[in-house]
């Protein structure tokens, strides 16, 4: 094993986000990672359910007790989409790209989605929990025809399948050296690493009807806009769309 | 007295309690999101809850006041 994040298999699993935050609550140190080959109930954010056909996709849930303080927590959200940019590269895929706070694009299109959660007590972070969903092994007819121009996965963008297993293994290689990295020195650099994927930087950004060109991504991973005015936005939850380019959600 | 605050920049996206309504030690008070990361955030002493001034939907930054409980 060339990662020390513990890699926990299960065959089938309703949820591995839930499965991983009983690990935590149950004291379990970590770093672990909970992954099911068919997962009959995942969940993406704000509960949305999350479109895995049984076997093809990777869904995996980590969990990680950064030494960071709790305003620091989501850029931990960031840092996995570093990892798996860098896990797709490693692959062989091309033009990978990302979006923020956590998407990851390949040719513009979404192969990944981050579910990051956390726990804090006082003023401490007890452990945070990363969900991804990674499209591997889909094929366009997988998902549903509304979201055919915004979809892709590992296979349709290399013609080529990727084994669940290995996959895990390689996206836990990146995140377990970026991990390591934030226990020795901080997150200061994780802006400045993820900056270098972003697929939107000089772009036209819209959310809730405030646009802005995206300017660059805070010190805790907010994404700072300018206004046409000259204002200087900064937003810290939810997303924003390149005007004109259609991104699933 | 002890105040609910903001552990970080973000927008309550839940409230789940009511004034008047009496809280345990550790009880989750309020959901907040920042950067889509979903935290629960916790009253950090029991007793009833005197003023809500979060509202869900809103943003706020770290160190506000969301909940008082007292």
């Amino acid at each position: 094993m060339d990662h020390a994040i513990k890699l926990i298999v299960y065959e089938e699993a309703a949820s591995t986000q839930d499965i991983a935050r009983e690990l935590a609550q149950a004291g379990e140190q970590g770093p672990v990672a909970v992954m099911a080959l068919k997962q009959t109930a995942g969940r993406g954010r704000s509960g949305r359910s999350w479109i895995s056909p049984p076997g093809k996709n990777l869904a995996l849930s980590a969990l990680l007790r950064p030494k960071l303080a709790p305003r620091e927590a989501p850029l931990i959200g960031l840092l996995a989409s570093v990892a798996v940019a860098a896990a797709l590269d490693a692959k062989g895929v091309p033009s990978v790209s990302l979006k923020w706070p956590n998407d990851v694009l390949v040719d513009g299109k979404k192969i990944a989605g981050i579910l990051p959660e956390a726990s804090v007590k006082g003023d401490s972070l007890e452990f945070v929990i990363i969900g991804i969903g990674l499209n591997v092994n889909s094929r366009l007819s997988d998902f549903p025809p509304e979201l055919h121009d915004s979809v892709t996965s590992v296979l349709l963008a290399t013609g080529e399948e990727w084994d669940l297993r290995d996959a895990a293994r390689g996206l836990l290689r990146e995140m377990d050296a970026l991990h390591i990295r934030v226990n020795e020195e901080g997150c200061g650099f994780v802006p400045y690493f993820w900056e270098t994927r972003w697929a939107h930087k000089g772009r036209i950004l819209t959310r809730d009807g405030l646009e802005g060109r995206a300017e660059g991504i805070g010190p805790l991973g907010s994404l700072i806009l300018r206004t046409a005015d000259g204002r200087r936005v900064e937003i810290n939850s939810g997303q924003a769309e390149p005007i004109g380019v259609e991104t699933a959600s | 007295m002890a105040d609910v605050t903001m552990p970080m920049n973000g927008k309550v996206i839940s409230i789940k309690v009511q004034v008047g309504q009496t809280v345990e030690e550790d009880q989750e008070v309020v959901i907040i999101e920042a950067m889509k990361m979903e935290l629960p955030v916790a009253a950090p002493e029991g007793g009833a809850v005197k003023e809500i001034r979060a509202k869900e939907g809103e943003s706020y930054q770290a160190g506000d006041v969301l909940v008082v409980v007292g």
